[in-house]
């Protein structure tokens, strides 16, 4: 579902791009696969996850509270024994 | 507490002199941080610049940096300190903004945008840390009255509503200036000057000046409609026109019916200048924040109303008169930076004889209702509306 940068992106998609003064991500569909996927990229270290249509509805019933552990950056970017980790 | 040898009391006499170091003291500052701005209520946003959840804003309580947001899952408005529990970094930077999690940028520290510590970057050096314990330090009260948020470091005291006493009613006026209400989402200008903070705030209401400081401005007045604009005339004769000392140190100045007067000057459509306790004015069509930085050092955020539920060329006409005479390249806002600021920080260098005269007018001040008091247009009602609290304050016990 994640992983290192995707290079197979068709051109012409629309493609979104969302900063703050904490992060910096794009946006776009992919539609690399057999059916259409959602393509997040983190662009402060290039890292993408790929989500189905399923996997983004699901995404609706979340609070901002159960997203927590995603945001604990010991949880991911900043794990103490994760060597070669991207980081951000 | 004493201010190097000199009471609070002494820095202000019966007759309304005004002791020079009032604006110079760094000792005054200090204590005005302990009593003027830890403790009493302060205006830190309008409702209108956090509708969504997640947003926030940061400002200033007192000298305090902090962040407005409002709650990513509950909706509520909280005001943290901005400051990171680790090592205190200011954990926001951008004026404005949306994110339901704020992350240090020092070493990466993450916090709901409620306060709550979410996250530690390497969590396994702190085996022992009270993480509960550790969120952003919120004010303990926070509550809005027509569309404007204030926060108090105070557990206890006086309600909002309590505090503002007499001005409410003038509040609420401003929050219908709209049709469909008010709006500060144009942003905010800024004006920045070496020089106290309270010399702000006594300009707000200071229609005496008017005639002189803004000489160049009533000379463009007079060429465009060919005759002198009536703005003096009223100030010195209308009797509709007038300064009112509303008790807590707030004051106003109305132009006629508080509900219709109009300051005939091509200023903004605000039917009075008003000043709340301690560093929030109304003047023209602004909501105007002073933000004390040091004894001699002052920002100020000039926020213009916008109208709600009116077209987009009625609220672009309300920032051009609002450029025209407040804005950077205005008429008015830069003579009242030269003179009023700079000019009397450096006329207050001169220490021989250190006193101010705050007394005009104080002869024909009359009682109104609910412990009010009215003056003359041209007298120095808000000036000692404002010192009444400021040093009923200051005199209180630690």
């Amino acid at each position: 579902m994640s992983g290192e940068n995707g290079s197979r992106r068709e051109r012409g998609q629309a493609r979104l791009e969302l900063s703050s003064e904490f992060a910096a991500v794009s946006v776009e569909v992919d539609q690399q696969a057999n059916g259409p996927r959602l393509r997040i990229e983190n662009r402060q270290n290039r890292r993408v996850v790929y989500l189905d249509p399923l996997e983004v509805a699901s995404l609706t019933w979340l609070t901002h509270e159960r997203l927590g552990p995603f945001l604990d950056p010991s949880q991911t970017g900043w794990r103490s024994h994760d060597e070669g980790e991207d980081q951000a | 507490m004493t201010l190097s040898g000199t009471a609070s009391s002494e820095l202000i006499t019966d007759d309304w002199r005004i002791h020079g170091s009032v604006y110079t003291s760094a000792d005054v500052f200090a204590l005005e941080q302990r009593r003027l701005f830890h403790g009493p209520w302060l205006y830190v946003a309008h409702e209108s610049e956090l509708r969504e959840p997640g947003d926030y804003k940061t400002t200033f309580a007192g000298t305090q940096p902090v962040i407005v947001t409002r709650g990513s899952d509950d909706g509520r408005i909280r005001v943290l300190l901005n400051r990171c529990r680790h090592r205190g970094a200011a954990v926001c930077h951008a004026e404005s903004g949306n994110a339901n999690y704020f992350r240090c940028p020092y070493h990466g520290w993450t916090y709901r945008n409620s306060g709550e510590l979410r996250g530690i970057t390497y969590d396994d050096a702190y085996p022992e840390l009270d993480r509960e314990a550790l969120g952003l330090v919120a004010l303990p009260r926070v509550a809005s009255f027509a569309g404007f948020i204030f926060a108090t470091f105070a557990d206890a005291g006086p309600t909002l509503e309590d505090y503002l006493g007499n001005a409410r009613s003038y509040l609420e006026i401003v929050a219908g200036q709209g049709e469909a209400g008010i709006r500060l989402t144009a942003g905010s200008h800024r004006l920045a000057y070496r020089g106290n903070w309270k010399l702000q705030v006594e300009n707000t209401i200071d229609n005496y000046h008017f005639g002189f400081v803004h000489r160049s401005f009533l000379d463009v007045l007079a060429d465009r409609i060919g005759a002198a604009p009536p703005i003096v005339q009223n100030i010195m004769n209308n009797p509709d026109w007038r300064t009112i000392d509303l008790g807590g140190g707030h004051s106003v100045h109305e132009f006629g019916d508080p509900h219709t007067g109009n300051n005939q000057g091509q200023l903004g459509d605000l039917p009075f200048n008003l000043i709340i306790f301690p560093n929030l004015c109304f003047v023209g069509a602004q909501v105007r924040h002073i933000l004390p930085k040091a004894a001699d050092r002052t920002e100020v955020r000039l926020y213009p109303i916008m109208h709600e539920g009116e077209p987009d060329e009625a609220n672009a006409a309300i920032l051009r008169v609002h450029e025209s005479f407040y804005g950077p390249a205005g008429m008015g806002g830069a003579d009242d930076i030269e003179v009023a600021f700079d000019r009397v920080s450096d006329g207050l260098g001169a220490v021989e004889h250190d006193w101010l005269i705050m007394s005009r007018g104080v002869h024909r001040e009359q009682p109104g209702e609910n412990g009010t008091l009215i003056g003359h247009a041209a007298d120095e009602v808000p000036q000692r509306a404002f010192y009444r609290q400021w040093k009923r304050l200051m005199e209180d016990a630690a």
